[in-house]
């Protein structure tokens, strides 16, 4: 399955913006290392920013709602909002072929 | 007492829009949340915006301006046409923008929440020391969401952090009752605000019109009636009446009319500071009766302010002239404001509120609205009754003379509606009207009411000439007054009437006094014989004295020598002298 992939994680490049300890960042987090690992065979490296504690970079970026993924690479691009735990969206968000029922 | 007070009421902060602050009785609930509600294009940001302009500038309250919906770029652009100083304040520190636009792109995977955002709100607000939010169109982030559970679920975490942080915060949100999602969305955030002010936009004859209503305000009273508004130059303005309750001292004067002869039909002129309203079909001549008004104003060295919805300011000044008005001086020195407004360029609200500053800027005695039933063109004419009542009482609270013109067919007044009622408010109502008789038709001037002054009742003509207007003398026939060329054959076979009575009159003075001369004539010669007469008699009597005397000696001497004595002969001859006179 995973061969099918046209991304590696090498060239994936994440930042994950989260608010403190809430529950839905705790999930996003581990969701997004699920699929990851899934897809890419490994996790990338992800930026995690605070906004809590950083929230001048948040707002730079643009960002409203938490969690958000932002893929920085490769471009152009692309929010990601919620806790990730909706595959099919994020199989899109990474333009990966979506799984046929 | 006022401590007592205190303790039930509950604190505000004033929004520094005068009308918000009027129908709130004092501003927004202080540290807590308002909703703006409305739909697109009501003004809700503009309002939200003056708040936290009005906040940072004039009370020392800095602000947050959260924008969900229009970037800030562009809300401050728009802010820059009502004259607030965006930049200076956010050079200050006093006010900052957010800007949080959902970028269409965004790919949602799952649930999310505001927590983000608002600890970096709570941190902004900490560093600048923020006492106002606003979240302008909550309505878009909560589309966003998605879910029904997820909005509710934020919404009261949106409560929770605005209690904590004791802001005094405005939402704004699109409402549409008729939407069962908005419905449901609106429920739960008027639950969770303690005051709910709407803003409504709406078309009535291709007009726009614009009103504000409190809806809700948790523990304290509030203006409950909808209200007038419009987006001018200050921003969003309420037609507020809050000088309502207030009593105006009638003022005593008496104003001219410009006619003279009106004037004595009206005891003297209309009241200075009532309201007078000249109705009549097109063409009657009420705009003339009007500049004769402003004319008068002008000569007594008054400021006077014409607004005309039909004609433009020269032509005002050309057609009046035809008949002897004379107000190009005046406008040329500036005692005489003519304006030219297009009736259907705004709602009758905002006509009002720019009559109102045009009132306020030149600061007239006597003022014109010509016609006023143009304002009934903005917005029907239930609308153009309240501005019209507005109107008058801007005038009647500054005691400036108004005379307004309406359309109004018919001769009698009475029987026709005035197209906008506002004959009941005015205090003086002139109506002018055509009369046709004898095939012609003549202008009829009737006094139809005029509050506190005797009047009369007669229909009089009103007649325009080069030398100005006037009102001709009456005559009656068979219990019609004259009009036209029959008062003038009227008053030509009068006037030949009365000069052959007059003839008449000098021809038996002449003739009296030539009698009268003939007499004196004859009763000086009568004298004058008189005289004659008395001066010949005087001279007959003294002659006969002397000849008595000699005769008298010369019996003495008779006697003497015949020594006789007869003194009762001499007597008795003077008395047969008596007798024979």
């Amino acid at each position: 399955m995973s061969g099918s992939e046209s991304e590696s994680a090498g060239n994936v490049l994440l930042r994950l913006y989260i608010a403190g300890a809430s529950p839905s960042s705790g999930r996003a987090l581990s969701n997004l290392r699920a699929f990851c690992e899934k897809h890419f065979g490994s996790c990338p490296e992800v930026e995690v920013v605070d906004v809590v504690k950083d929230a001048k970079q948040a707002l730079a970026d643009g960002v409203i709602v938490t969690p958000t993924l932002v893929r920085l690479a490769p471009a152009p691009p692309q929010k990601i909002v919620g806790d990730l735990s909706d595959e099919a969206r994020l199989r899109a968000a990474f333009e990966l072929p979506a799984i046929d029922a | 007492m006022a401590s007592t007070r205190r303790l039930v009421s509950i604190a505000k902060a004033p929004t520094g829009n005068r009308g918000f602050d009027d129908i709130t009785r004092g501003g927004l609930p202080r540290g807590r949340t308002t909703l703006l509600a409305g739909g697109p294009g009501s003004g809700k940001t503009i309002v939200a915006l003056e708040t936290l302009v009005k906040g940072a500038r004039d009370f020392g309250e800095p602000g947050i301006f959260v924008a969900f919906e229009e970037q800030s770029r562009a809300i401050r652009e728009n802010a820059a046409t009502f004259g607030w100083d965006i930049p200076a304040l956010e050079a200050a520190g006093t006010l900052h923008f957010f800007d949080a636009q959902w970028d269409p792109s965004t790919i949602s995977a799952g649930d999310f929440e505001l927590t983000g955002l608002l600890a970096m709100i709570r941190a902004k607000a900490r560093e600048m020391g923020a006492k106002r939010l606003v979240f302008d169109a909550i309505d878009i982030l909560l589309t966003v969401l998605n879910d029904p559970a997820a909005e509710r679920r934020e919404l009261l975490r949106l409560q929770q952090w605005l209690v904590e942080n004791q802001l005094t915060a405005i939402v704004t949100g699109k409402i549409d009752a008729d939407d069962p999602v908005l419905a449901r969305r609106n429920t739960l955030i008027q639950f969770m605000v303690d005051a709910v002010l709407r803003l409504e936009q709406r078309v009535e004859g291709r007009v726009t019109i614009r009103t504000a209503r409190v809806l809700k305000y948790r523990g304290s009273g509030f203006a409950e009636n909808e209200m007038s508004a419009v987006i001018g130059p200050q921003g969003f303005e309420i037609a507020s009446v809050s000088s309502g309750d207030k009593i105006f001292a009638a003022p005593r004067g008496r104003v001219s009319s410009g006619v003279e002869r009106l004037d004595t039909m009206l005891s003297g002129g209309y009241f200075r500071g009532a309201s007078v309203l000249i109705t009549g079909s097109p063409g009657t001549s009420k705009s003339t009766l009007s500049c004769a008004f402003v004319e008068a104003a002008c000569a007594r060295g008054e400021r006077a302010l014409y607004v005309s919805f039909d004609e433009s300011a020269d032509e005002i000044v050309r057609n009046s002239s035809s008949v002897g008005i004379r107000l190009a001086g005046h406008a040329k020195s500036g005692l005489l404001k003519l304006q030219a407004r297009r009736a259907d360029a705004c709602s009758a609200d905002a006509q009002l509120l720019q009559l109102q500053a045009l009132i306020a800027a030149h600061n007239p005695t006597c003022v014109v609205v010509d016609p006023v039933s143009a304002l009934a063109k903005g917005g029907g004419t239930l609308a153009a009754l309240t501005v019209c009542e507005g109107l008058l009482h801007v005038t009647k609270a500054r005691g400036i003379t108004i005379v307004c013109t309406s359309l109004l067919d018919g001769s009698e007044p009475h029987a026709e509606a005035s197209s906008i009622e506002i004959s009941t408010v005015a205090d003086t109502w002139i109506h002018v009207s055509y009369t046709i008789q004898a095939g012609e038709r003549n202008r009829a001037l009737t006094i139809v009411k005029s509050r506190g002054t005797r009047h009369s009742n007669q229909v009089r003509e009103l007649v325009l000439s080069e030398r100005g207007i006037t009102l001709a003398d009456v005559y009656t026939s068979g219990g019609e007054v004259l009009m036209g060329t029959m008062r003038w054959l009227k008053e030509q076979t009068d006037q030949s009437d009365h000069a052959r009575a007059q003839l008449d009159i000098e021809q038996r003075r002449r003739e009296i006094e030539a009698a009268q001369a003939e007499l004196a004539s004859r009763q000086r010669a009568l004298e004058h014989e008189m005289r004659v007469k008395q001066s010949e008699l005087a001279r007959l009597s003294s002659s006969e004295v002397v000849r008595n005397d000699a005769t008298a000696r010369h019996h003495l001497e008779l006697s003497r020598k015949r020594s006789a004595d007869h003194p009762a002969k001499r007597n008795g001859s003077r008395a047969q002298r008596a007798g024979r006179k």
